[in-house]
């Protein structure tokens, strides 16, 4: 029982790291988009793109290596550069 | 099903404004028609600096005399500018393959250039030099634009643009061409629509996957 409910905890969202990633460059639409397609072919669940505030929230969910290299190596090959990085 | 089919030989039969590079991996597809061209490219860049891929190029002069090139190109991002809220870039274009004119004789053909552009959420400024050549012709080629979006979308949102484009290639025409232009892009897709101030309309498609 208690495995059970351990796990049910492990596998909730409640659980999914939550990545903040400054992004200098993104403001287009339309180029951005590589971004979206980076991290989520990493298998990264849930990748937001907010041009407002030039940032990119990454749920990890799926609790793929994140670390802060890889973060700025896929940002760079989106054609972007990594301004700040933080995690909740 | 004639009105959707003459949609689509419009859409598909005007200039594109192609990114030379963008994210690595990523495929772009384009295609750009006025009335005395037609530019149509695929290209596939290797990373977010090199890009490579093929290029169709269509100009008619006024008389009706075309040259037509279908070249291997290679693109390369000289330089980037990442700022919080601008981005500027410096692309060199290069590509090698088969030219033909209206005496239907193949020969090697060639290009060559450089684009520079600056955008913001809001403006947009691009300048870029082509030179395309054979044997028996040359054009050089001159593109500018500015460009305003009244205001800033989302990254899903449809965005929408005011743009005007200056276009010379002095051996077809003497004339500039000055085309004013609403741009719209939504996710992966871009299009344009213009008519140039001698109402010859102008029509552009890319998407990126």
């Amino acid at each position: 029982m208690k495995f059970l409910i351990l796990s049910i905890l492990i596998a909730s969202p409640v659980w999914a790291e939550q990545v903040k990633v400054d992004v200098n460059g993104m403001v287009c639409s339309l180029c951005a988009q590589g971004i979206k397609k980076k991290f989520t072919g990493l298998g990264i669940e849930k990748v937001e793109v907010d041009l407002d505030k030039k940032v990119v929230i990454l749920e990890n969910k799926n609790k793929i290596e994140l670390t802060n290299e890889k973060i700025t190596e896929l940002i760079k090959e989106s054609g972007y550069a990594t301004a700040a990085i933080e995690r909740k | 099903m004639a009105l959707i089919f003459a949609l689509i030989v419009g859409v598909f039969s005007f200039k594109s404004l192609a990114h030379p590079v963008i994210y690595q991996e990523g495929w772009v597809l384009s295609h750009m028609s006025m009335k005395d061209m037609t530019d149509t490219n695929l290209g596939y860049s290797l990373t977010h600096r090199w890009s490579m891929g093929y290029q169709y190029f269509r100009l008619q002069d006024a008389e009706g005399k075309t040259d037509q090139f279908n070249l291997f190109k290679v693109n390369h991002l000289l330089k980037r500018f990442n700022a919080k809220d601008s981005q500027g870039n410096i692309y060199l274009h290069s590509g090698l393959g088969h030219a033909q004119s209206s005496d239907f004789k193949n020969r090697l053909g060639w290009m060559g250039g450089v684009e520079a552009d600056w955008e913001t959420r809001t403006l947009f400024t691009s300048l870029k030099y082509l030179h395309y050549g054979s044997s028996r012709t040359d054009h050089p080629v001159v593109v500018g634009r500015v460009g305003f979006s009244p205001f800033k979308a989302d990254f899903n949102s449809l965005q929408s643009w005011a743009m005007l484009q200056v276009w010379s290639d002095p051996v077809t025409s003497r004339e500039l061409k000055v085309t004013p232009l609403i741009r719209f892009f939504y996710q992966n897709v871009l299009w344009e629509m213009g008519a140039s101030t001698k109402g010859d309309m102008m029509l552009n498609l890319m998407v990126h996957y």
